[in-house]
């Protein structure tokens, strides 16, 4: 690439992360979801499943770059919902779009088929959120995206993990 | 017959066997409910599997009006169109034109004409010639955005075309060539995000219904319709409502569309409303990415259940028993026999049931099915809702055209659906 978007991102640290610091709720035995052996899945573990994306253009994690993090991830593992938001390094970033379509294909080959993802920008993080968040949201388009071979090469090269 | 297509790149033909005597249908709970009836499995099965012609999803496949041909639709911006012939389904003609994606076909009511349209924001019209040749009459760029949907008017002189530029716009011929009479919405009146599908009333042929991502379905009638009127045609539907629907009839002139948004049904859908299907029971069904599907009515639901009642009384046993036997096909989870399974659910998100259209089989015999079941003018409100009607978003939800209790839903998880109102 020759002329970067964010030529210079802030880089963060990896953050070790402690399950057990985190209780999981115990699921209500006859709840009729799931067995009672089965642990909810949370924000953190919806988390463990992004924080590796590779950023499209940075040799960083969408972790590393503040894409991504715990506390923008919504679970409501009754009813099956995901809500993940976030934050491009920069407001005018043209790889938004391929960024979500990667968190978006990540959580689809991830999670459970019973689970309903909604992929967002956080609000005010980019020039054309709104535009950018329909895409996104648009199954249609999502699906005819990922059947062209060059756009899905681009997922797949950021879902591919650590170099 | 139900032909459904798929992410799989196939379009598959489903008939129904011999019918069985079937239970008796009023014997059930008196809810005007949509059943998933679970006795009588396998009674419809895959009769056909047209594939190796689309090179990618298929989004959207139409009877023709005589039932005779089948038009597919596919991301890969083509369109087929597919004849039996001896038995065997075959491709008769290939439309191309659009730059890339089509995402919906539909037939002109007298099968002369078939609109397209697609991603690259045109609805595309094409006339029938001799030989079974398919020319394109015109290409309208109108939509700001992709065009998801298109639907003829009844008459055959109006085109409805909608999409992500959340307006709706009505075509018209002027002889020469299509021009767009009327653009709805766009103006703070309208849909707020994508419309996914739209439908006629099928009854008044005045009325149509659109629904959205904006989580609303939306009836547009005839501005003419909504002053307050005392003329014949609507004694006893001054609900106090006053939405004043049952006059939508009068000064509706398909060629001259002057719709205005009547009604807003919000609050009922929780995620993108898909689909949704107007039957000449007056009802409206929808389907959702809730995993849903929700009939609309007009009126008094106890007084549809009252005429659904009646109807089903007074049809003579043979008719009721083919009915049942044919709503008994509806159990069919098609993928859970046959071959089809495998390739229909596929998993990592190709196989979607993507559209279906459906048509009933011999046709003729059926005819009355069930009658007017809503009451034109009343408050329109939320009369069934089918939670977890599949286990992922329901892509598309179709009324049998004679057999109108009859309903077919299909869905990311790979199954169709059959449904039988109750």
């Amino acid at each position: 690439m020759d002329e970067l978007i964010n030529p210079n991102p802030v880089v963060h640290e990896r953050r070790a992360t402690n399950r057990s610091a985190k209780p999981v709720p115990q699921q209500a035995s006859g709840s009729g979801v799931g067995s009672g052996d089965r642990e909810p899945i949370d924000a953190l573990e919806i988390f463990e499943h992004i924080r590796d994306i590779n950023d499209p253009e940075h040799p960083y994690t969408l972790e590393q770059l503040n894409v991504v993090s715990e506390d923008m991830i919504e679970v409501d593992d009754v009813r099956g919902r995901v809500s993940v938001q976030f934050t491009p390094t920069v407001a005018h970033c043209s790889m938004a779009t391929l960024i979500g379509l990667s968190l978006r294909v990540k959580l689809w080959r991830s999670l459970p088929p019973r689970f309903k993802v909604d992929i967002k920008l956080s609000p005010g993080s980019h020039s054309s959120e709104a535009a950018v968040n329909k895409q996104l949201s648009d199954k249609e388009r999502v699906a005819a995206a990922l059947e062209n071979p060059n756009l899905l090469a681009m997922v797949n090269k950021c879902l591919a993990g650590p170099a | 017959m139900l032909a459904s297509c798929s992410g799989d790149k196939t379009v598959r033909i489903w008939s129904s066997r011999q019918p069985r005597p079937a239970h008796d249908p009023s014997s059930q709970p008196p809810l005007p409910q949509p059943q998933q009836q679970q006795q009588q499995q396998q009674q419809w099965y895959c009769s056909a599997i047209l594939d190796q012609c689309h090179t990618r999803t298929i989004r959207s496949v139409a009877w023709s009006p005589n039932g005779r041909a089948l038009a597919t639709a596919s991301f890969d911006a083509t369109v087929a169109v597919w004849e039996l012939s001896g038995g065997v389904w075959e491709q008769v003609a290939e439309l191309e034109g659009h730059e890339n994606e089509v995402k919906c076909v539909a037939w002109c009511p007298d099968g002369r004409l078939i609109a397209t349209c697609g991603r690259d924001r045109s609805v595309w019209i094409w006339e029938s010639m001799p030989g079974r040749e398919f020319e394109c009459v015109d290409v309208k760029q109108g939509h700001s955005q992709d065009v998801k949907v298109v639907t003829w008017h009844p008459s055959g002189e109006l085109l409805v075309s909608a999409g992500y530029d959340d307006t709706i716009k009505l075509w018209t011929y002027d002889g020469d060539e299509w021009g767009c009479a009327q653009t709805l919405g766009g103006t703070g009146t309208g849909h707020e995000s994508t419309v996914w599908d739209v439908a006629w009333d099928p009854v008044s042929r005045a009325r149509l219904a659109s629904c959205s991502d904006d989580l609303t379905l939306r009836l547009w009638e005839s501005r003419a319709a909504s002053t307050p009127s005392t003329s014949a045609g609507t004694e006893g539907a001054a609900g106090p409502a006053g939405v004043g629907a049952g006059g939508a009839a009068r000064g509706f002139v398909p060629s001259k569309p002057d719709l205005r948004c009547a009604v807003t049904l919000s609050g009922h859908h929780r995620r993108t409303v898909f689909s949704l299907d107007w039957a000449p029971t007056g009802l409206i069904v929808t389907g959702d990415g809730d995993d849903s599907i929700l009939v609309f009515g007009e009126g008094d639901p106890d007084m549809a259940q009252l005429l659904l009642r009646r109807s089903e009384e007074q049809q003579p046993a043979a008719a009721r028993a083919a009915a049942a036997a044919a709503a008994a096909a509806a159990a069919v989870d098609v993928a859970a026999g046959a071959e089809g399974d495998a390739a229909m659910s596929e998993a990592s998100g190709s196989g979607r049931g993507e559209g279906a259209g459906m048509e009933q089989a011999g046709g003729g015999e059926a005819g009355a099915g069930a009658g007017l079941l809503t009451q034109p003018g009343g408050q329109w409100g939320c009369w069934a809702r089918v939670a977890k009607a599949h286990s992922a978003d329901v892509n598309c939800v179709r009324w049998n055209p004679t057999e109108p209790r009859l309903l077919a839903s299909c869905s990311d998880d790979g199954l169709i659906r059959l449904w039988w109102l109750r």
